[in-house]
């Protein structure tokens, strides 16, 4: 009994389990009860409080930031504003909230977006009332790939608003309205910290997505208010959405018959931590899998199943020539690009968004719920069709096929890596480069034309590496600031940023204040090809009049030719510019140095271009200076 | 020619009807029978045309790089077909070559 007692005590056996031990210890139920009545005070984090409320008193901002505590906030993200000066005050007596601030508006969303990302909470961020047109992009961009966060600013004054004048202006929620879930106005005092409930509650629950609240400043000072603070347990609504079972049923025998199905995975599985269930799926009825876009990577990219984005199946379909005949999306939003995949196809959905789910396709069946449980389902439905022998027989060709496929396109892409090389830096050898030498957990942000990129090369995987980013909204501006609130989530893994030099210059300067002040150690790597290569390729590809003109109007970056190292030097950030691929390896090891150092590092890789438009030189040579009739 | 290739040769007419690509590839006269042909009209053509890739003027060690950036993008080449690939992108297209 004592050793039963300290087990639920040390929180190694759930209450439930202390039960059952206690009658296997021939304890009778009544004993056994009484046994755990008299040490549930005891056990960590299982004592219910007398109330889910307490009542507090303080300024409007006070109350806003005490409930933010109570819904699990460590940080504040800011940038400045004379708005945020009353939740400055409050914040003397809450030390325990961290501030990090930001010197733009859109890069407090892209920290708090990358914090989200990375710790799976929801991040809060406050900014001045005119910055909310800054921050929408990465607004937008959050509420694409579903990401919870918080968002605050002050308004003008009660007595002023409406009228047009300073700071201020008509109708500000509409602005945001297509990228938030919710928006409001709080005007009340004594209903702050309800209003705050209310963000965190929708913000959280799945799917999530911004919410953004305004608070006239008047009220965040207003003096002496007493409100009722909920704790955070009354905030926790669980979310163990079940899928209907007879969906399941039909569902696990469409995946069960087909010959040739496929799986198309996005960032839900994520989400909802279904990533294990899933590999179990695809592994019990080898089915091949392909990666929709997403900022996570939904499916271990190095797994014998794992064939990558969508177009690559062709390749994997010349070594296992059987039309697909069932497509399972599980947890990305359709349509998918090339419809062939899917028109005349048995189209099952698995989703926890009741708005997503058959949205654009038809289907043969939906299932609604928490993806891991709908795997979990799936996986039992299937075993209770078919013995392990029966399964092996009608798998273990497709699989064999599949593994032998994805194991030589993975050795053609290492040899890629491995044989790039020259100057300017081919990238493919900056990632081989990278891989030799990150940490085997490391994460990698990422804001790069084409998630290949980084799905080429890093594996990522449950205990290996993680992948965040790019968005699914893509609005640039995002990768740098976000690989910030990455690290401020997992202080205690590497965290490397992969960015072009384009997407850099996407006003993400400012993040390297923000990781400068605090210390936060993050590689940044720019992948400087002079150029926006994608738009290049698409715009000059199509042939049209500024392509047979010979003229790339707008994406030449060359002149001027930005050194980024010194961009970092401005904020007291190391860094190596790279111009060959053989000082890419002492370059690296000299940036992860600095990042165990405890400081950021800026690697600026002259990487090559090539493709549509790679050989116009010609760019709009305009000059101001030159078109004067004064020299002033 | 290894067992894949002549795989593909048996399949891609399939697919390529499979997939409405039939008129493509029959407007890829311009490309020659040679090994590697297989595999840049299977690979390659599953996200570009390729009229336009190999009227540009690169030189053999451009098409080298390109082989290598496109594997490293995504295409899903087997190891044992870069070198066909690659030489034949060079023999036929690159300009320090004709």
């Amino acid at each position: 009994m004592r050793s039963l007692i300290n087990e639920l005590i040390s929180g190694k056996i759930s209450r439930r389990g202390f039960l059952a031990g206690m009658t296997a210890a021939s304890f009778g139920t009544t004993a056994a009860k009484s046994a755990l009545a008299a040490v549930e005070p005891l056990v960590p984090g299982s004592t219910l409080p007398d109330s889910f409320a307490r009542s507090v008193t303080g300024t409007g901002a006070d109350l806003l930031v005490k409930q933010m505590i109570e819904a699990g906030a460590e940080y504040l993200f800011v940038s400045n504003g004379s708005g945020v000066g009353p939740v400055c005050d409050s914040l003397v007596d809450n030390p325990g909230l961290q501030l990090i601030q930001a010197t733009q508006e859109g890069q407090v969303v892209s920290i708090a977006d990358g914090y989200a990302k990375a710790s799976g909470k929801t991040g809060f961020g406050m900014f001045s009332r005119v910055g909310l047109p800054n921050s929408s992009s990465n607004m937008y961009n959050a509420m694409k790939d579903r990401t919870p966060l918080v968002l605050f600013s002050d308004n003008a004054d009660t007595d002023r608003e409406g009228t047009d004048s300073h700071e201020d202006i008509d109708y500000w929620e509409d602005a945001v309205a297509p990228y938030t879930k919710w928006r409001w106005t709080a005007r009340q005092p004594e209903r702050l910290a309800e209003w705050t409930r209310k963000a965190y509650k929708i913000s959280g629950v799945l799917p999530g997505g911004p919410t953004y609240v305004r608070v006239p400043r008047n009220v965040l000072y207003t003096p002496d208010v007493t409100a009722e603070i909920y704790s955070g347990q009354a905030l926790n609504i669980s979310m163990d959405l079940q899928p209907d079972p007879r969906e399941i049923e039909r569902a696990a025998r469409y995946m069960f018959e087909a010959e040739s199905p496929m799986l198309y995975v996005g960032p839900e599985v994520t989400q909802t931590n279904a990533r294990p269930a899933l590999v179990e799926l695809a592994e019990l009825l080898a089915i091949p899998v392909t990666q929709h876009r997403s900022f996570y990577c939904d499916f271990p990219n190095m797994h014998p199943l794992y064939l990558g984005e969508l177009r690559a199946v062709r390749s994997y379909l010349s070594v296992y020539p059987k039309p697909i005949d069932c497509f399972i999306n599980f947890g990305a939003r359709f349509p998918v690009r090339d419809k062939s995949f899917v028109d005349g196809v048995p189209v099952i959905h698995a989703s926890v968004d009741p708005m997503s789910i058959g949205r654009n396709t038809a289907l043969a069946s939906a299932l609604l719920g928490r993806l891991d449980l709908i795997a979990k389902a799936l996986v039992e439905a299937v075993h209770s069709m078919a013995t392990p022998q029966q399964l092996e027989a009608r798998t273990s060709v497709r699989m064999a096929k599949c593994a032998a496929h994805t194991a030589a396109v993975q050795k053609a892409r290492e040899e890629a890596g491995r044989n790039s090389k020259g100057s300017p830096v081919p990238w493919p050898r900056m990632m081989y480069e990278l891989i030799q030498q990150m940490e085997k957990d490391a994460i990698v942000v990422e804001e790069l034309g084409t998630q290949h990129k980084t799905l080429s090369f890093f594996p990522f995987a449950d205990g290996q590496m993680t992948k965040i980013g790019r968005t699914e909204g893509r609005a640039l501006g995002w990768g740098v600031g976000a690989s910030a609130g990455v690290k401020l989530a997992q202080p205690n893994r590497q965290v490397v940023s992969l960015q072009g030099d384009g997407g850099f210059l996407f006003g993400q300067t400012d993040s390297l204040w923000t990781m400068s002040r605090y210390d936060i150690p993050v590689m940044v790597v720019v992948a400087n090809n002079r150029c926006y290569e994608e738009t290049r390729w698409q715009m000059i590809g199509r042939d049209g009049r500024a392509s047979k003109a010979r003229r790339d109007y707008v994406c030449n970056l060359g002149d001027p030719d930005v050194d980024f190292t010194k961009l970092a030097s401005a904020y007291n950030i190391p860094g190596a510019v790279v111009e060959n691929s053989d000082e890419l390896a002492p370059a690296i090891k000299r940036g992860l140095r600095t990042l165990k150092d405890g400081r950021p590092f800026m690697l600026d890789v002259r990487t090559r271009t090539f493709g549509a438009g790679a050989d116009i030189d010609w760019y709009p040579d305009y000059s101001v200076a030159k078109q004067r009739t004064r020299r002033v | 020619m290894n067992n894949r290739v002549r795989h593909l040769r048996a399949t891609i007419i399939i697919l390529l009807a499979s997939f409405g690509l039939a008129t493509m590839a029959a407007s890829q006269e311009p490309f020659p029978d040679g090994p590697g042909r297989d595999t840049l009209m299977l690979v390659c053509t599953q996200c570009h045309s390729l009229g336009k890739m190999v009227a540009a003027e690169l030189t053999a060690e451009d098409w080298q790089f390109i082989v290598y950036d496109m594997i490293s993008r995504g295409a899903p080449v087997h190891q044992q077909d870069i070198a066909a690939l690659t030489k034949y992108l060079q023999d036929n297209f690159a300009i320090d070559n004709k």
